[in-house]
């Protein structure tokens, strides 16, 4: 196959391979979208699956994440906004009053590895910065995370106003003290209760 | 007397090491503490502030100085005497308190993961009043609660419904003066809650090296009425602390010497207790792992740090579990956990009831664990060696071929011998015929028989009338 050798440097975690195999191909006069689909996330989708199977380590898996970054960073300038290419935008934080960040750290490192672009407002974020980031950007997700259940009121207001600002945006939830069923009461288009169910509920919400 | 047994991770250079490195990255480098009000207390206190990045460094001298001031031993009570203790135990033993935060709760009836309710967090606390092997009462997350005052409403209830001492933290800095409230309408003045404080109060670090507004609105409201602090350090090896056992442990002495200063600083002679609450991150899935060996290292040898390095009593996450059930796994995580802990030198031991993660709480769980413990207890404890008890005497008495039953030494200590009802065997015969019942349905059996005694404490009209005032005042005030 075309991308075999790219695959395999983004697997391996070599982040100067993956670069130079991008290029490559670049010179070669292949696709910027087709390099970044056929090559760079599909090598994200085996190693998705690959640490899906306990085969491969969080630790393990962000080496190729890099070396995917890598790669990806050369063909930004040519992949034309809205194209095809990448998997879409989503923009994550933990809602407003809440400080705790290490669920969503590991959220948005895996979502970057699955080809993602991901926007990160980081800690304390209200419903308006997320409103804001999701129309800027474009997202097709906004992901909100929450460890203290007081603060969980915040996802409710945050999913009303993405809604009363007409943005086509999907609203999904997590964090310990989350259920679906809470998810479902405050209308969120979607939950999961750990990173990797994240990833995989953002695939299908943006297939 | 017997010895109490302990055992040592680190040596004596280990330990210095630690302190050291601790010491250096508070000094040279800093924490970052995210109140303002605090950052003025701590800097007219000589902490080395700024206030543009809220990063504190602390001097050799001002942590040598907070060590000085730093009670050793801490009276833990609860509003009524009967259940007060000390630790460190003059005889070493232990403390237990049961686990916080639980949000979903394992219906003993059903056998389903339900939502945790004021109902139930309020019979949870009357069953706590009744073991007597759960010393501490820790707060609970009613989800029929308003999700912002959540916490003052299992504070009030927590309140009403045990006389052991309590275990708080706060779920959001607004609502931190409204516990205060809660308290000191429980206590009856803030005179009455200085001579009793009725708790402890546990803020936590958002490792690494972050403490956060609300748990330093506590420590100023600890600091305030003289509430004992058992501050604690969430270190999450792997992802929030280095992935090695040491590491963590550098990572948990750095907060928990950080927490130690500021309660000083704050107020010199504050009570504190050193609470050590690491988990692992699974990396092979990114999942908390509560009683995992490297995990109960960390926890152990993060003990045996405080209690020599800073001198002050240890609370650790013990009685976790990384299975869902009250099953064999959490038994065996149950008994490896707490052992090695108790042996380490911890002196309360935390988790009765959890089940596995961070938010699962059972009820019959916690009466298992409430039997475990006290078997922990009793063979921790050593072994007692004088002429009683080495009864040579009865021995020459009794004779080659004899026998001690019908030894009046025997009779005296025929009753010494720890008999934990739920463990205790019938013959095989009798067992199966009795229906060959395993320890869940047998420990579901006694909880339900001592859910027919449970009942709310007798308070008078007024204060429980002032006490859901405050709540009242506080969803009036903090909701929407």
């Amino acid at each position: 196959m075309a991308f075999d050798s790219l695959q395999q440097a983004v697997i391996e975690g070599e982040a100067e391979e993956t670069v130079r195999l991008v290029q490559q191909h670049l010179d070669e006069g292949r696709d910027a979208v087709d390099i970044l689909d056929n090559g760079l996330i599909a090598a994200m989708d085996d190693v998705g699956a690959k640490f899906s199977a306990g085969e491969l380590f969080i630790p393990e898996m962000l080496v190729s994440a890099e070396a995917m970054q890598e790669g990806l960073a050369l063909l930004k300038p040519l992949l034309i906004e809205n194209a095809s290419g990448g998997r879409g935008t989503v923009v994550i934080g933990a809602v407003k009053g809440d400080l705790h960040d290490i669920g969503k750290n590991l959220v948005v490192l895996m979502l970057e590895g699955a080809g993602f672009t991901v926007v990160d407002l980081g800690t304390d974020v209200s419903p308006e910065d997320f409103v804001e980031a999701a129309r800027a950007n474009g997202a097709g997700i906004v992901a909100m995370s929450a460890l203290l259940v007081t603060t969980m009121p915040h996802m409710k207001t945050t999913v009303d106003q993405l809604r009363a600002a007409g943005l086509g945006a999907k609203a999904i939830v997590g964090g310990a003290p989350l259920t679906q069923s809470y998810a479902d009461e405050i209308t969120a288009d979607g939950y999961a209760s750990d990173a990797p169910g994240a990833v995989i509920l953002c695939k299908s919400m943006l297939a | 007397m017997a010895k109490t047994l302990r055992v040592q991770l680190l040596s004596e250079d280990d330990v210095d090491s630690i302190f050291e490195k601790a010491a250096h990255i508070l000094g040279a480098h800093g924490v970052k503490v995210d109140h303002d009000k605090a950052l003025e207390r701590l800097a007219q206190a000589g902490a080395l502030v700024d206030p543009a990045t809220k990063m504190v460094r602390f001097s050799r001298e001002s942590i040598e100085a907070a060590l000085a001031t730093v009670p050793r031993s801490v009276k833990v009570m609860g509003s009524d005497e009967k259940h007060d203790f000390t630790v460190p135990d003059p005889t070493g033993r232990f403390y237990t308190t049961t686990c916080v935060q639980s949000m979903r709760y394992h219906d003993p009836d059903t056998g389903e993961y339900v939502e945790n309710t004021r109902q139930r967090f309020a019979e949870w606390c009357q069953l706590v009043e009744t073991l007597p092997n759960i010393d501490v009462c820790a707060i609970q997350t009613p989800m029929d609660a308003p999700p912002e005052t959540a916490d003052v409403h299992a504070l009030n209830i927590q309140l009403q419904n045990t006389a052991k001492p309590l275990m708080l933290l706060a779920y959001c800095h607004e609502s931190v003066p409204y516990l205060f409230e809660l308290m000191l309408a429980r206590a009856g003045s803030a005179e009455a809650l200085r001579k009793r404080p009725l708790l402890l109060i546990n803020p936590t670090s958002l490792s690494p090296l972050v403490f956060k507004g609300m748990d330093m609105e506590q420590m100023l409201g600890a600091a305030e009425y003289d509430i004992p602090v058992a501050a604690n350090s969430l270190a999450i090896a792997g992802a929030t602390a280095p992935v090695t056992i040491a590491g963590t442990v550098l990572v948990e002495a750095v907060e928990l010497l950080a927490f130690l200063v500021m309660s000083q600083m704050l107020k010199p002679g504050l009570p504190f207790i050193a609470t050590v609450f690491n988990t692992t991150m699974d990396l092979g899935t990114g999942n908390a792992l509560l009683a995992n060996s490297e995990t109960i290292l960390a926890r152990a040898a993060t003990a045996q740090f405080a209690k020599a390095a800073l001198g002050v009593p240890v609370e650790t996450f013990a009685l976790m579990a990384d299975s869902y059930l009250p099953d064999g796994q959490t038994a065996a995580e149950k008994v490896l956990q707490p052992t090695i802990l108790a042996l380490a030198g911890a002196d309360i031991l935390y988790g009765a009831g959890r089940l596995g993660g961070s938010t699962l709480a059972s009820p019959v769980e916690l009466v298992i664990d409430d039997r475990l413990v006290s078997v922990i207890q009793r063979t921790v404890a050593g072994v007692e060696v004088d002429d009683d008890t080495l009864a040579m005497d009865e021995i020459v008495a009794a004779g080659p071929g004899g026998h001690f039953l019908r030894r009046k030494h025997t009779l005296r200590h025929c009753r010494e011998a720890l008999r934990p009802d739920l463990f205790v065997p019938d013959v095989l015969d009798n067992w199966v015929a009795a229906g060959g019942k395993d320890l869940f349905t047998r420990a579901t059996e006694l909880y339900k028989e001592l859910k027919k005694g449970l009942e709310p404490l007798p308070l008078p009209d007024d204060v429980k009338r002032d006490m859901d005032n405050v709540v009242k005042s506080a969803d009036e005030h903090l909701i929407g």
